[in-house]
């Protein structure tokens, strides 16, 4: 059964984009969020197994985001994504307790599932 | 002394004449009695007689006793021709003391004392002498009297003829070497002394010479004959004798010359000088006369000059006329040894001293007089009626330039004191004057014959003789030339401080030492900045004037400036008339007052602009930066938002492209397709971001360019006048970015059918200008995009300024100077 995606980006053209590869990959991709409210009411509605969230959003942020899902180790997986580099985040990306980090430009099925396990 | 002892004396004297006459008569061993007696007598009672006479005239004196002594001791001698070999050796040894006393007496005449400590020794010397001398005589010679061959000496202890004879020789030797010490000491005397002196010395030292000189022939003639000195001895004993008699001599002519105070006054009766007459009546040559003057207390001289009371080595006798001081003879201190002589003369001519002292009271005070106007700083000239100069003071001479008094005098005044081109109008004003010469005052500058320009103040008035007639015009001037000049000097920096205080922007304001404002200002600055005049402030504290919460320490400064330290610079809010306060930079420094009280000047300098556009320029500064972090973050947020997530987009493509590329070719080409799109958008979206940075067009074809550019982008159409020249470029920049935001606040909000942008370039200043025909009413405090520009322009020293008047379209206004160093 293929693994269940939302995609929380505001930036239309790269979640069409992702959407596409992803299930040109094998992911279901059930629902997209363009802010960070919208992420969250989605995660928690869709319950999808994994959530693609952007680490930039116009309201809030993809590491408050995560702050308000309360992570503790359940669904969904959190992957952060951004067009910016990892280590520009310093040790935000660690202490969110989102499963990994993945640049926007390398988003592929392969590098999700890597993350993944 | 008493005149009954003096008596007593004299009959002891006689008593001992007596005793030796007995005794010489008596003698068995004398050949000549006669003649020993003769001369035993009158040598010894002369001297005691001379000596008592000497005592009874000078009390004082101890010349009296040594006379008296030598007479006494003289007796002694006669004991040798005692028959008793006892007595005879007393004598012998005695005998000779007189001598000591002789030479004891010739070395203490008049005064009766040895002046020095040689004389003391000389006078000892001789006594030793005649006693050991003798003495040591007897002590070798059982019979030491050539004369007689039975007087024994009783106290020989041997009878040695060589020791005699040696003791003898010795004995010569040291006399005769006394003798000639004794001659030359008195010769000395002599010829020091002054001419009273002498009159008195002379003939006691004559006297005393010859003896003293008769005494050494014989002992020298004795070495060798005693039969052949024998005479010699009576001369000596002649000589000898008549001592006292020049004694006595001298105290005689002192008593004659009483007989000489008639001849002063038939002296000054045929017209002899007073000091003239008293000089050769008290033979005195120095004498001199000093007259009583009771109103300065003081003797002057017959010429009116001071004299000095007590003087080295004169004596002074006080002369008194009708019971008041009128006169002191300054003479020699001999003369005090005969004060009834001098008395007696100044009693005689007193009448005329009297006399003579009115008139020295009248040069004294003409002296005076001319020595006041000698020594005047002031000009004195006396004039006689054709205004010639018939006497001047030495000021005058010295203004004059003329070597002396003699060579200006008999000059007209005017030929003397005024400028060639005055004279004729100096001459004349004399001469209209003429004859009364009230008194007058002019001042006048001239060249005096030195070449030296002077300045003098003159005053005049006339001099009237007996009949009331203008005898003379006296002339008083001051120079006046240097009080001229500094008056100058002091008109020149007063003009130089005043017209200084007046125009410097900075203000000044005198205040006392409690800050109370005083009339040393305040200069027109004050009331400039601060809008107070002097009125208002006069009387009342400047610290009034300072805002209360810098009250204190201002309050601090201006007392120690007060207290000579002078206070540094600093700022204070000070409050206007209008009530709005101030920034004012300000010290206070301590300056001479008049009066002696001490004023200190407050000088300041308002401040607030320079302080508010310190302020603008931080302000500005801090837009200016942070414009720039906006703009860096816009960028940033442009780049990640339009480019740089089309780019991420576009490698998502590809990768899916990739994947399809074998599976579904079809798919992969339409995926390539939007890629291709996504890239073109990327593009675009770089370009315009790369605008918004920095034109390109503007860096390389110049503002006129780059208007250009801006108009074809505008949607309102846009007229454009420009220049080709090309600016500096940070000029270019600001015209280029002030352009580009009114005309996008013209798209946006202003309504126009047309726009009119004008850069131009004059007097070294571009000046961009963006008028629209809108709606205006534009918010002319300018809106955050036109605030960064003025920000920017400000950094240029440029300025812009916005006009907008509702329904009036808006005119935006620019102006950039060229030169600016901060334009490189």
């Amino acid at each position: 059964m293929p693994k269940t995606v939302v995609i929380a980006d505001d930036h239309p053209s790269f979640r069409a984009s992702a959407r596409a590869i992803l299930q040109s990959e094998g992911f279901e991709v059930v629902g997209e969020a363009e802010d960070g409210e919208a992420a969250i009411a989605a995660a928690r509605a869709l319950a999808p197994d994994v959530l693609l969230l952007d680490v930039q959003l116009p309201d809030m942020d993809g590491f408050a985001v995560c702050r308000e899902l309360g992570l503790n180790g359940g669904p969904p997986a959190v992957v952060l994504v951004s067009s910016r580099d990892a280590c520009d985040y310093g040790g935000l990306i660690e202490q969110s307790g989102a499963c990994g980090f993945i640049p926007k430009d390398e988003l592929s099925g392969s590098a999700l599932s890597d993350l993944l396990g | 002394m008493n005149g009954r002892y003096l008596v007593v004396a004299w009959c002891v004297a006689l008593a001992i004449a007596g005793a030796t006459t007995a005794a010489v008569l008596a003698s068995d061993h004398n050949d000549s009695k006669a003649a020993t007696l003769a001369l035993a007598l009158t040598v010894g009672l002369s001297f005691v007689g001379t000596g008592l006479i000497a005592l009874w005239r000078r009390p004082q004196n101890g010349t009296g006793y040594l006379l008296a002594s030598v007479g006494y001791l003289w007796f002694l001698g006669a004991l040798t021709e005692a028959n008793s070999d006892w007595l005879f050796t007393i004598g012998a040894v005695l005998g000779s003391v007189a001598f000591g006393a002789f030479v004891h007496l010739l070395l203490a005449f008049p005064t009766g004392r040895l002046p020095s400590q040689r004389d003391r020794l000389l006078v000892i010397g001789t006594y030793a002498l005649a006693l050991v001398g003798n003495a040591a005589l007897l002590l070798f010679d059982e019979t030491p009297s050539s004369d007689c061959a039975t007087c024994r000496s009783t106290i020989a202890i041997a009878d040695s003829a060589r020791t005699r004879d040696v003791l003898n020789l010795a004995g010569n030797l040291l006399a005769v070497g006394l003798g000639i010490t004794l001659l030359l000491i008195m010769a000395s005397r002599y010829r020091r002394a002054s001419a009273a002196m002498r009159r008195v010395l002379g003939p006691v030292l004559a006297s005393g010479s010859l003896a003293l000189l008769a005494l050494l022939v014989e002992l020298v003639v004795a070495s060798f004959s005693e039969s052949a000195a024998r005479p010699l001895g009576y001369v000596f004993l002649a000589t000898f004798a008549m001592v006292p008699l020049a004694f006595l001599a001298g105290i005689l002519r002192s008593r004659l010359a009483r007989a000489g105070v008639g001849d002063v006054l038939l002296a000054l009766a045929r017209g002899m000088p007073i000091r003239d007459a008293l000089a050769q009546v008290l033979r005195d040559p120095t004498l001199e006369v000093a007259y009583w003057l009771p109103e300065s207390g003081r003797y002057v001289s017959a010429d009116g000059k001071p004299v000095a009371e007590e003087s080295e080595g004169r004596a002074v006798t006080l002369v008194e006329h009708a019971g008041r001081p009128t006169a002191a003879i300054l003479h020699d201190p001999t003369l005090t040894d005969e004060p009834e002589l001098v008395e007696a003369v100044a009693a005689a001519t007193g009448l005329w001293l009297d006399n003579e002292r009115l008139q020295a009271k009248l040069r004294a005070q003409l002296e005076l007089l001319e020595t006041t106007v000698d020594t005047s700083p002031s000009l004195l000239c006396s004039l006689d009626r054709d205004g010639r100069i018939a006497n001047l003071n030495l000021a005058s001479i010295r203004a004059s330039g003329y070597p002396d008094g003699e060579a200006v005098r008999w000059e007209t005044f005017w030929d003397v004191f005024v400028a060639p081109e005055e004279r004729d109008d100096s001459r004349a004003r004399f001469e209209n004057a003429a004859p009364f010469h009230e008194a007058a005052a002019f001042e006048h500058t001239f060249v005096n014959l030195q070449g030296k320009e002077l300045t003098i103040a003159w005053s005049t008035a006339p001099l009237h003789d007996a009949q009331g007639n203008v005898r003379n015009v006296i002339c008083g001037g001051l120079d006046i030339t240097e009080r001229r000049q500094r008056e100058l000097e002091l008109e020149v920096e007063r003009d130089f401080a005043g017209t200084v205080a007046n125009t410097i922007p900075i203000f000044l304001v005198g205040v006392w030492d409690d800050a109370t404002v005083n009339d040393y200002g305040p200069n027109p600055a004050f009331e400039l900045q601060l809008g107070w005049r002097h009125e208002d402030v006069a009387g009342r504290s400047l610290l009034d004037l300072v805002h209360p919460n810098d009250r204190y320490l201002a309050g601090m400064a201006i007392s120690s400036a007060a207290n000579g330290v002078p206070a540094e610079r600093r700022e204070s809010r000070w409050l206007c008339k209008d009530g709005s306060t101030r920034i004012v930079a300000w010290s206070a420094r301590e300056i001479l007052g008049m009066e002696g009280r001490t004023v200190v000047l407050v000088s300041g300098a308002d401040v607030t602009e320079r302080r508010e556009q310190e302020e603008e320029i931080r302000a500005s500064r801090a837009r200016i930066v942070e414009a720039g972090d906006e703009a860096r973050r816009r960028l940033e947020r442009n780049l990640h938002d339009g480019a740089q997530q089309r780019l991420v987009a576009l490698a998502l493509s590809l990768r899916l492209a990739q994947s399809k590329v074998g599976s579904d070719p079809a798919e992969a080409h339409q995926v390539l397709e939007s890629a291709r799109e996504e890239l073109t958008s990327a593009l675009d979206d770089l370009r315009e971001l790369a605008r918004g940075i920095h034109p390109a067009v503007l860096t390389d074809r110049g503002l006129g360019a780059a208007i250009e550019a801006l108009a074809t982008r505008s949607p309102v159409p846009v007229d454009v006048e420009t220049t080709d020249e090309r600016l500096p470029r940070a000029v270019e920049a600001a015209a280029y970015y002030v352009i580009a935001e009114s005309l996008a606040n013209v798209s946006k909000y202003a309504e126009a059918s047309e726009v009119t942008v004008r850069v131009s370039h004059e007097n070294g200043c571009a000046r961009i200008e963006v008028a629209d025909d809108g709606v205006g009413g534009a918010d002319a405090t300018l809106g955050s995009g036109l605030r960064g520009l003025a920000d920017r322009l400000a950094a240029l020293e440029g300025t812009l300024s916005v006009d907008s008047p509702p329904g009036g379209g808006t005119r935006v206004s620019a102006e950039i100077p060229l030169l600016s160093t901060t334009q490189k």
